[in-house]
């Protein structure tokens, strides 16, 4: 078992957990620095995200965050973009992908951070048996400390254009597309921002399922790596679930955004 | 708002448990899988890796079965459609 690997899922994959980020686009970067071919480390990222997805899942779940209809209607365009993504693949040269990864994590990390304060305030005479999603759109209600907000998704068609563009993103560079759609639905779909990273949190697991079915095919897996990467993140995903349902949003967002500006540092770097 | 769309929705029963449990065998199974030498522990990893990519698939497929169930057809579709694309995703990069 390789310790270094196992201590790097684990942390990446916190971090993915707390910021609907996805530890990949933190993993992958930092397993290239340390010595693993990138062939090898992309598998190697969407298992993080995979398994960070699956031991999130249930605490998430339990808190009423995550909103299914937001993010299946969500993935689907992220999906699509990832499929058209992936089969553009072999046309970008590696550089202008690390470029376009760095310039759009750096936008999204900026403009995160810059609005400040609660856009959904908690509306008195809700309750707990309120809290969830609504049947047949895309709205609900989530707990925030000891009141109950009511949501509704927004701006849904430039939402998907966005989605659409995580997709891509995420097809081209075979990192996860999370670090665009958590800023997506919090900043153009106006969703709370925990409830936007959640959703995420849960729709990057799909995204990373599809594409280690396409790795699998290739003979790109090796199972002894993945079993050490998926072990970590199942530990990491579990602690960035807790630390998440115990933040504020606005502590969220801050956490987001410079985990953001931070991985677009080290992707320009490495460009 | 509507009546309809005001209406609460949960997941289905048993959906956090059987995550619970998911994530626990997993867990399990990766953990042997990185420890153990031998055939015994390359099946073990191969096992936990299947686990993490089936349940999010299963998952979508649970959450179209309760909407149907509830008869929230339209988001049912959409995700019949996720997994009809991540398919066809598949199956593309296969050949």
């Amino acid at each position: 078992m390789n310790w270094a690997d196992f201590a790097l899922a684990v942390v990446t994959s916190a971090i993915g957990a707390v910021g609907g980020l996805g530890g990949a686009v933190l993993l992958v970067p930092l397993l290239v620095l340390t010595g693993t071919p990138a062939r090898s480390a992309a598998p190697l990222g969407l298992v993080s995200v995979a398994a960070g997805s699956t031991a999130a899942g249930a605490r998430q779940l339990k808190g009423g965050l995550v909103n299914h209809r937001l993010g299946i209607t969500t993935e689907l365009f992220a999906s699509t973009g990832a499929i058209v993504g992936a089969l553009a693949s072999g046309l970008a040269s590696d550089r202008f992908l690390k470029l376009v990864l760095a310039a759009v994590a750096f936008a999204a990390g900026v403009l995160g951070g810059r609005r400040k304060g609660i856009r959904n305030l908690p509306q008195p005479g809700l309750t707990a048996a309120d809290v969830g999603e609504h049947v047949g759109s895309l709205s609900g209600v989530y707990q925030l400390d000891d009141g109950y907000v009511p949501y509704q998704a927004t701006r849904v068609r430039a939402g998907a254009v966005f989605f659409g563009l995580s997709g891509l993103i995420a097809g081209l560079t075979g990192a996860s597309g999370g670090f665009v759609k958590t800023p997506a639905s919090s900043e153009v779909m106006h969703v709370p921002v925990r409830v936007a990273s959640a959703t995420t949190t849960f729709t990057i697991g799909i995204t990373s399922a599809a594409g280690l079915i396409v790795f699998a095919f290739q003979g790109r897996l090796d199972a002894r790596t993945c079993a050490t990467v998926c072990a970590g993140a199942i530990i990491g995903g579990n602690a960035g679930a807790s630390l998440q349902s115990r933040l504020s949003p606005p502590q969220v967002r801050i956490f987001l955004s410079v985990a953001l500006i931070v991985i677009a540092v080290v992707l320009a770097v490495r460009a | 708002m509507s009546d309809s769309q005001r209406r609460l929705d949960a997941p289905a029963p048993g959906t956090q448990r059987a995550t619970q449990v998911a994530a626990v065998v997993a867990f399990a199974l990766a953990a042997v899988g990185a420890l153990l030498p031998g055939s015994v522990g390359r099946a073990a990893a191969i096992a936990g890796v299947v686990c993490i990519v089936a349940v999010p698939l299963l998952r979508v497929l649970s959450l179209a079965m309760h909407w149907l169930r509830v008869g929230d057809r339209r988001y049912a579709g959409m995700a019949f459609c996720l997994l009809a694309i991540v398919a066809a995703g598949s199956v593309i990069a296969a050949f």
